[in-house]
């Protein structure tokens, strides 16, 4: 089969991102169907690519044959060459489909925007820069797409540059408040390549995983003594994805990042960027298989933030930082899902993710765009019978994401669920029941989300409620079509109890190929990594129906709350459990530690720093330049022009010449 | 044992510090000249001192009497002589471009 048509998934983007920054003047609103179709077309070559995958009957992965040496620096050489797998394929998917929908529901959103064309160039930008991160085949191009989607993603934050964000800071530094954070993951990222380098000599991913490669060879020579090596290096591209998939301490950026226009909180903070991290560690999953402590730390982190996360969420009044706050506890969910070594199951939470996410954050935009940019829940209400798109589009996803049974989240994340509780670790059934903890949490705020929004009587102005209707077909069908999505995307990885149907179809599909790679060097190196329990199909059965019970327990407090009760229960637990509220209200005082205590620490060790650069450093060049200055300046007292002043210093000179002479030889 | 020529020594020394200062001191050009002529003159007269002396005790080792001493102190003579025409035909052209030849008045090295 011939992979070169995969650089058209690169080359499309890349150039309706040159059509719409050049000639947006005159395209105008026309850029976004550029836009539309060049993510269209990716999705087409993308089906192509299955096409030739499933023609071939080996199914092999392999390089894309076009690629060139793009830096050579003595023995080092980094090359543009890209690789197509299990992974990239799946990774590929979504993206394009996810994409290809959000491009569609934009064209609706940014109707009427003077900044249609620059919005377009960034999105398609990103676009490029996100393929380019899926198809790289080695770190450095893994890299460039990733600092290219942090790029992109600092852009369309900031891309109501000139207006407030939720009037503690500004949409421009909620830009750079995301670019900067990720600036502190992205070195850990790259000492960790440098690490992969030094200790592997290579930087490309087959190289590096594949049997006998670089990674087999280093176990072969050091065996075990070396663990720290796998453990560092695991530690380091973790710190990376802390940054990038918004993960406890770097997760503070995500919910600012809501900042830019709807359809990118949708693509590029839900559906795809954010989950670039675990597209990562999935990617290198052999040097997390080979450092179990690595993974014990990612799957507390992953944990924590689901929880955390998730506890700030029941608080939030804006639509768009519930999701945020949502999304960031998915992601923990999926670090939690590779710390306990089901990294095939984390790539598919990502995928089911990816469909009821962005299908939720674009009902957000719809009802934010119906109530022109009214994002307070406690001002919407009553939604239901103006845009009954919407509404069930949303509340499908929110089936979805709270684990209700069929829809797609309750698979993936019943699956992460399953393998916490299996996993051979102390600590495995304290996750667990964070996980559980999480799951009863999430279903709770996002249907109180759905009742406060589309429920009861509508609280905004009356001039509002007048102007609310439904949005054009070009919104709601991305809607309905990825709603479809979350319906149906379980069906790829069924439990092993599901009857009759072919169970666990992505998972295999990508244990066969990447994710298991680790785990079968450990085997053939006696290294120890983590494992898992067995257990019976109607224990996992037992298992899934509990979780089951805590979600529709989630939602069903909600109904009680905020459905029946509303507003005097919430009002009263408010009062009630003031302690508890204020911690969540004020993102569990994290946000101002870290603008206080951290930057605020920062800023006077600047200011100290600062201090000795101005005195002492610049003192002293200061000093000697004024000195020489001192010393000219009576020196040149000496030119004075008078011929007998020059026949003083002769005399003088000549004395010395002389006395030297007699008294020193 | 005493030098015997030490008294024309002191004086050749005490008419080159003379000289010196009035090079150093006086402000009027031809006053400035003769005190150079006075240094030139105090080392003649040192020269021709030393020649004395080291002619005395070669002739008492080897019966030779060297001139050098000497002919150095024609030498100088000569020197001298020319200097003062040089020297007193620029002071004559600056005397008669400036209107005076005061020293002080003469800073354009200093630029």
């Amino acid at each position: 089969m011939n992979l070169n048509i995969a650089l058209g998934i690169l080359l499309l983007p890349a150039a309706s991102a040159i059509i719409c920054g050049l000639f947006g003047k005159y395209l105008k609103e026309k850029t976004g169907w550029v836009a539309t179709g060049a993510m269209l077309g990716t999705l087409a070559i993308t089906a192509i690519l299955w096409g030739l995958w499933i023609v071939d009957s080996q199914g092999n992965s392999g390089y894309v044959p076009w690629g060139f040496e793009w830096i050579k620096v003595g023995g080092f050489s980094i090359e543009a060459k890209f690789w197509v797998d299990e992974l990239t394929l799946i990774m590929l998917t979504f993206v394009s489909l996810v994409g290809s929908m959000v491009f569609i529901y934009a064209n609706g959103y940014m109707h009427g925007d003077p900044g249609t064309p620059r919005f377009f160039a960034y999105f398609s930008l990103f676009a490029t820069a996100m393929f380019l991160l899926v198809l790289g085949a080695n770190f450095p191009m893994l890299f460039i797409g990733w600092e290219g989607v942090g790029l992109c993603s600092y852009l369309l934050i900031g891309y109501y540059f000139d207006k407030d964000f939720d009037g503690k800071i500004t949409c421009a530094d909620a830009g750079r408040k995301a670019f900067i954070t990720n600036r502190v993951g992205d070195f850990g990222f790259l000492l960790g390549m440098l690490f992969v380098l030094y200790f592997f000599g290579t930087l490309d991913f087959h190289q590096l995983f594949k049997d006998g490669g670089a990674v087999a060879g280093f176990l072969g020579e050091n065996g075990t003594a070396m663990g720290w090596v796998f453990t560092a290096i695991a530690l380091l591209l973790f710190i990376g994805a802390t940054g990038k998939s918004a993960q406890i301490p770097l997760y503070i950026w995500l919910p600012d990042a809501m900042a830019g226009p709807t359809p990118v909180s949708a693509l590029i903070h839900a559906a795809t960027m954010v989950t670039a991290g675990v597209y990562m560690v999935a990617r290198c999953n052999v040097f997390y298989w080979l450092s179990p402590e690595a993974m014990t730390i990612v799957a507390i982190i992953g944990a924590l933030t689901a929880f955390v996360a998730a506890s700030i969420g029941i608080t939030q009044r804006d639509i768009k930082k519930v999701l945020a706050y949502s999304t960031v506890s998915q992601l923990g969910y999926m670090f939690l899902a590779c710390g306990v070594g089901a990294f095939s199951v984390a790539i598919f939470h990502v995928f089911t993710h990816a469909f009821f996410k962005g299908c939720l954050f674009l009902c957000a935009g719809s009802v934010i765009h119906a109530l022109h940019h009214e994002q307070d829940m406690t001002k919407m209400g009553g939604l239901k019978s103006e845009m009954p798109r919407t509404y069930w589009t949303y509340l499908i996803s929110t089936l979805a994401i709270s684990g209700i049974f069929p829809f797609a989240g309750f698979f993936s994340k019943d699956e992460i669920l399953l393998n916490t509780y299996l996993v051979d670790l102390n600590i495995g059934k304290t996750l667990w029941l964070i996980g559980v903890a999480t799951a009863l949490m999430t279903a709770f705020y996002m249907f109180r989300s759905v009742y406060l929004t589309f429920h009861g009587k509508f609280r905004g102005s009356e001039e509002k409620w007048m102007h609310v209707e439904e949005s054009p077909n070009v919104m709601t069908i991305p809607l309905i079509i990825l709603a479809i999505g979350a319906t149906t995307a379980g069906l790829l990885g069924l439990p092993a109890w599901f009857p009759a149907l072919p169970q666990h179809i992505l998972p295999h599909f990508l244990d066969h190929g990447v994710t298991l790679q680790g785990q079968h060097l450990a085997e053939q190196f006696g290294m120890s990594a983590i494992e898992r329990h067995h257990i019976s199909h109607s224990t996992e059965l037992g298992l899934a129906v509990f979780s089951l019970l805590v979600a529709v327990g989630g939602w069903a407090l909600a109904y009680f709350v905020y459905a029946k009760n509303y507003p005097a229960l919430p009002e009263k637990l408010r009062n009630n459990l003031r302690p508890l509220w204020n911690l969540s209200w004020n993102l569990w005082y994290y946000n101002m530690f870290c603008m206080k205590g951290v930057c605020g620490g920062l800023m006077a060790l600047y200011r100290f720093i600062l201090a000795i650069d101005q005195h002492i450093v610049d003192g002293v060049v200061n000093g000697a330049g004024r000195v020489a200055q001192a010393v000219g300046g009576e020196l040149r007292e000496m030119q004075n022009g008078s011929v007998q002043a020059y026949a003083v210093w002769v005399l003088v000179g000549a004395n010395i010449v002389m006395l030297f002479l007699v008294f020193a030889l | 044992m005493e030098y015997v020529y030490s008294g024309n020594i002191i004086l050749a020394v005490l008419l080159f510090a003379i000289g010196a200062l009035g090079v150093v001191w006086r402000r009027h050009a031809i006053a400035v000249f003769m005190c150079i002529e006075l240094m030139l003159n105090a080392a003649n007269l040192a020269f021709v001192t030393f020649a004395y002396s080291i002619n005395d005790s070669m002739a008492a080792a080897s019966g030779s009497k060297p001139l050098d001493g000497a002919i150095i102190a024609l030498f100088v003579m000569t020197v001298a002589a020319a200097e003062a025409g040089v020297g007193l035909a620029i002071f004559l052209r600056v005397y008669r471009q400036r209107g005076t030849i005061n020293l002080d008045e003469f800073t354009l090295l200093k630029d």
